[in-house]
Formats: structure tokens, sequence, C-alpha cells
């Protein structure tokens, strides 16, 4: 069989799948308030970022090597990443919190007002980052980010 | 070099067409049909890529991640290598030009390297369309800087190299084992049962593996945590492939990608590295291997029977049968894609209705699962009768033998159908038996499913037989030995798919009026096409094949 015909019988067959999953069930109810009850910084070692941990507070180290620019998304940046507990809450909105007066070489990328957790770095800044639920304000994590 | 030159030229011109140079309007058209090619595979990729960002299937952010690029890469990659070990080693050890390429007043060294070089620039080719796309997909829906396309092209020369380097030093184990089971018969039957049921035991496991009840959305928070973990886990199991995807494609790191890191800069190094010294290694031990194996190809290594085998009077049709079974079978490509179906639709059929099984459908969700069983069964097996509608002209210049057998022509030109029809049916009952478990249906309302389906079957087998007959081709597989735009073939692919999804549809909207007479109507609509075709096949064969040419 060719495969352009191959190809197409598995579109079909894919497309047999998808079409009964979104036009072919039964409407079901989800229950319509799971509260966050915990928040991870999951960030491992990549490249020139390296983990740690300092008295129990995560630390995320990197190498400041030219400054960060959140336009072209080039330069020093550092990617958080976060994981909400549990998985299925309702609301999986965080929030970003430390001394922001104080460290004017720091910048947060925003789209539509909402930060991504991306952070260009314009100058080495070392300094401990909140990460806090929208939900319950009072369910947060603490990292410290150190750009030498 | 110039002779280097004129051998590397020569390979190409049989290996690639092209003709079109000597026409500047031909050049143009396939210049723009190419990119056209190139830009829809590109957008078809582009817009799953989009699909999998838009929905964040495996990242939180926007944009498509390394590691799952990597999982496509080291699919693909892996095939690729494969694929050159084998390619080569047919074109290296097996090639019908070598006896040519070797009387030349060239060097051995020469020969060796302009077919290396052939392959080098043939896979440069054949990846425009394959991996390619891939990478400008990905840049595109990461909006990565013009400087990666740049970058793209240079390095993608070194990426298409490392499969041709390793495929040229894989290809004397390659050739071994080939060539050691290729003497010993028993080997190749055992090795094809054991792979054919190590396959479906493996697919069986996996389909076993799927939940009684699906519920994506419900379970989504952990099962994307889950497919994160995957993810992470497969780059460190393929952390070589995870490197040459962060040379091609830099370091990303969430939202942002830093083209030029110390590691891909390395990597880069690395696989030019790699090229160099497997090319080296190659030259040193696969050269003279080559010049050996190329001068003495293995039909000469074939231990002769020697015992004569009595000629026994068989009856004419099963001795016929037999003929094109035993034909079939030596045929690898006709038989594999055979087997492939036989085998692979029950289980296909089995992994849908498992799927169905564990969605928790309303009343039209249910009938669309029985229409969809319906549409791809006959999909599957309609598509496998594409291969008949070139089945007489196929055979080229011994098409005449069809005419001088003293038999019957209906009966000549029939039994060269039977290989299909006999595994196909099998394939039916199995598919419909699994089709018909899952729905809950009984013995009676089974077999009048596979009624419905088997007369749909052969009423296209003829149908797409009687158009070789019709319209034969036997010139054109008589000079080139292929016909990729045979119109037989396109009309039985239009004609399987047309067919295939009017009976899914009839089944869908007739099915919501009566469960119990939609199938006797169906079978009725079978039954009656079926007999228009037997009369039509019948018919056309003793009204024109005699006068047909070919």
């Amino acid at each position: 069989m060719r495969k352009s015909i191959l190809i197409a019988i598995a579109i079909v067959y894919v497309a047999s799948i998808v079409v009964v999953s979104v036009f072919g069930l039964k409407a079901t109810m989800y229950q319509s308030n799971i509260q966050v009850t915990g928040i991870e910084c999951v960030n491992q070692d990549k490249g020139e970022i390296f983990i740690g941990e300092t008295n129990g507070i995560k630390t995320i180290t990197m190498n400041f090597t030219e400054p960060g620019d959140l336009e072209s998304l080039t330069g020093t940046i550092l990617q958080l990443e976060i994981r909400v507990l549990p998985d299925d809450a309702t609301n999986k909105e965080i929030g970003f919190r430390y001394a922001r007066e104080n460290y004017p070489q720091v910048h947060f990328h925003q789209i539509e007002g909402r930060e991504t957790g991306a952070i260009a770095f314009t100058g080495i800044a070392t300094f401990t980052l909140t990460i806090y639920s929208l939900d319950v304000p009072s369910i947060y994590t603490q990292v410290l980010i150190d750009v030498v | 070099m110039n002779n280097l030159k004129t051998l590397v030229l020569m390979q190409l011109k049989d290996k690639v067409d092209f003709s079109y140079l000597h026409s500047v309007k031909k050049t143009i058209f396939k210049v723009v049909t190419s990119i056209i090619k190139f830009a829809v595979i590109t957008a078809v990729i582009w817009l799953g890529f989009f699909l999998i960002t838009h929905l964040r299937l495996v990242s939180a952010y926007s944009g498509i991640p390394q590691d799952f690029l990597t999982v496509i890469f080291t699919i693909v990659y892996s095939l690729s290598i494969i694929t050159c070990s084998f390619g080569l080693m047919k074109t290296l050890y097996e090639g019908k030009d070598n006896q040519l390429l070797l009387t030349f007043p060239a060097s051995r060294t020469i020969v060796f390297a302009s077919k290396l070089i052939v392959y080098y620039i043939y896979e440069l080719i054949r990846n425009i369309t394959y991996l390619l796309p891939i990478f400008v997909a990905y840049g595109i829906i990461n909006n990565l800087p013009l400087y990666f396309y740049l970058w793209l092209i240079v390095i993608y020369f070194v990426v298409v190299a490392v499969p041709v380097a390793l495929g040229a030093l894989l290809s004397i184990p390659t050739m071994y084992v080939v060539n050691f089971i290729r003497q010993h018969k028993w080997l190749e039957y055992i090795i094809l049962v054991s792979s054919v049921v190590f396959i479906i035991w493996g697919l069986l496991k996996i389909i076993d593996a799927i939940p009684e009840n699906i519920d994506i959305i419900g379970t989504w928070g952990t099962t994307f945590w889950e497919i994160r973990a995957f993810l992470g886990k497969f780059i460190e199991n393929f952390a070589v492939f995870y490197l040459v995807i962060q040379s091609i494609t830099g370091l990303r790191n969430g939202i942002t990608t830093v083209l030029f890191t110390s590691t891909s800069m390395m990597t880069s190094f690395v696989m030019l590295l790699v090229v160099a010294g497997v090319v080296a290694i190659t030259f040193v031990i696969v050269r003279p291997l080559y010049f050996h194996m190329a001068s003495s190809p293995f039909e000469y290594k074939k231990v002769k029977v020697n015992h004569e085998i009595k000629n026994k009077f068989h009856n004419p049709v099963f001795s016929s049968i037999k003929k094109d079974m035993i034909l079939s079978y030596r045929t690898q490509s006709k038989f594999y894609s055979l087997l492939g179906i036989v085998v692979g639709l029950p289980i296909a059929i089995l992994l849908l209705n498992k799927l169905y099984a564990a969605m928790d459908t309303r009343l039209s969700g249910t009938n669309m699962t029985i229409a969809f069983n319906m549409l791809m069964i006959l999909l599957i097996v309609l598509s496998s009768n594409i291969n008949l509608a070139h089945i007489y002209s196929e055979e080229g210049a011994s098409t005449y033998l069809l005419k001088v057998n003293p038999k019957p022509y209906i009966q000549t030109l029939f039994v060269k159908l039977m290989p299909n029809l006999i595994g196909i049916t099998v394939s039916i009952i199995g598919a419909v038996s699994v089709m018909c478990t899952y729905l809950g249906y009984g013995f009676g309302k089974s077999l009048l499913i596979f009624g419905i389906i088997e007369s749909f079957y052969v009423a296209h087998l003829l149908m797409s037989a009687e158009m070789d007959i019709m319209n034969p081709q036997s010139n054109q597989y008589q000079t080139a030995g292929t016909h990729p735009n045979n119109p037989n073939d396109i009309k039985s692919t239009i004609y399987a798919f047309g067919l295939s999804a009017g009976i899914g549809l009839l089944t869908y909207f007739l099915i919501s009026e009566s469960r119990i007479t939609i199938w006797w109507k169906l079978l009725g609509l079978g039954l009656a096409f079926l007999a228009l075709r037997i009369w039509l096949y019948i018919n056309k064969i003793k009204v024109y094949f005699k006068e047909k040419q070919g």
C-alpha cells in the first residue's frame, strides 16, 4: 500500500476517535471548586541553570551573560516551572512576590498582564522569590534566585 | 576528481529524474511544485504543533518544547539510520550497476566514493520533505529568529550525513545477516513468524493497558504531569538525540531559546568528527569488502538444489492458486503488505473499539461508533484492492502468458486474485468478530455484517481488476518496471474511499431508523452491487480481454 494511502487511512482513523470523543459523549459535570493545597517549583538542572537547596529553600543559580531582553526573549533569562497542587485545582493562577523596588535589574515577562514565570536580568541579582496562589494566598513556596 | 564527478553525475541521473532541466518551463514547474509540496508538508506539521501548543498538551508554556521534539526526532532519525543501512547494503553490494561501474577506467576507491556521495545527495533531496519541514515548523511555532533558518541550512548537511555514514558502516553486518537469512530459509520463516507473534503480542498488551474508563478532561491535571515526566525520562535515556536537537535548535528553556550555546556548538563539532571518523573507518573496512562483494553477487553463492521434484498432475485451478500463492510470498513487498493488512485490520478495529468502550457515549455517539467501524473496515480492505488495479499489467512483457494459457480466460485471470481474496476474507472475519463482540451482537447479526463487508470488498476487487483489463498498462511496466501514476490505481483509490465513506454515512443515517433492518438493507445493496460487478467482470473478459493490447 502506498504511503499516501496509509497516511489518509491513519487520518480517518484518528478523526473517527476525535469525532466520537467530541460529539458523541454524554455531558459530564465536574466538581466546581477544588482549592489549591500546595505549590512547587519544579525547575531542574538545564544548560547553564543549576538547582540546589539552602536551609530547606530551593536555590536556582545561573550565570549572567548579557542583559536579558523581554522583547526578543534573548540574553540572561530564567524560566520558572511551577506545579500547582492538586493537579485538578480549579484556579491555578499564581503570583510572584519579592522586594521589587530593590531589584530594578529584574524584569518579569508578561502576556496580557499575567506574569509567565520568565524573568529577564539586566544585571546580577540575588533575591528570595515567593510564589503564591491567587486562589489561597496563604499557600506559597519560596525560591532563592542567584544570578552571578 | 573528474572521474568521481562523472561517476556521480551518471548514477544521479539514474536515481533522480533531472529530465526537466532541459526545458525552462518544466524546470519552473518542477521548482514551483516542489516548493508547494514542501510548504504543504510544513503547514500540516505546523498545524499539528499549533494544536499541541494551543491545547498545552506537552508544555505549560506556548511553543513546542525540545523534549517533545526529541521524541519525534529520535523516531525519525532511527528510521533514517535503519533505512540507510539497508539502502546502502543494496546499492553498494547488490546494485546492478556495479558490474558496469567497475569496468570504468577509475580506481575502486573512486567508484566506492561515488556510490556514497550519490546516496548522500539522494538523502539530502529525500529529507527536504521528511526531516527539514519538522524543523522549519518548529522554528515558526517557537518564533525563532531568522538566523535559525540560515543555521538550519548549514547544519542540515551534517545532520543528514550522520545516518549515511553510520549506514555505510552498518551495511556490512546488515549484509551478512541478510545473506545468512537468504541462505537459510528455515531461519527466515522463524524470524517472520516470531516477529509477527511478537508484534501482535506487543500491540495487544498496549491495547490491554488502555483504561476501562477514559476521562481525559477530568484527569488532565495528573495526565499532563505524567506526560512531562515521560518526556523528561525520554531525554535522559536518549541524551544523544537530545544533544543533536540542541545542536540544531539551540537550548530552549520555557519560552526562551538560546541558539548557540557551548554545548550545542560542541555537539555540532562532535557530529562533524563522527561523520569524518565513521567515513574514514568505512573506507578502511568497507571499501575492500565492497569490491569483493560487488564482483561476486549473492546469487552465485546460492546452494544449488540437487534433488529433483517429481512432476505430479494437479487440478488446474488449485495448481494455479498454489502458483500465485507462491508468487505472492516470494514478492516481498506484496507479501508483507498483505500480511500487514491481514494482521493489522483486526488489531486496528480492536484498538478502535477498546477506545470507544472506554468512552461514555450517548445514543448518537454509539451510532457513530458503529458507522465508524463500518467505515474503517471497508476503508482498509478496499484500499488493499488498489494493488489489484495493476495485477495483470505488472507482469510487463510476460502478460501475454495469460492469453496463451490453455484454460478459460476467466479462470486464469480470477485465480490471480485468490491470494488477496483469501487473506483479506480471513482478516474481515477477524475484524467483524472483534467489532460484533464489542457491540454485543450475536452470531446472526455478525454473519450479516460479514456478508455486507465481504460483498462490497469482492465487488471492489473485481472492479479494480476489471479496470486493468479494460485499460492495460503493461507497456509502462515492461519498460519502467513501475508506474507511479497508473490511472487505474487512482480510480481504484477514489472508488475505495468513496464507497467506504458512502457506506459509513448510510450506516449512520439508517441505524437511527432501525437497528435490525439496516443490516438487511445494506446486505441487499451489497449483494446487488456484487452481482453487477461479477456480471461486468465476466462479460468484459469474454468480450474485450483477447482484443486488448498487452
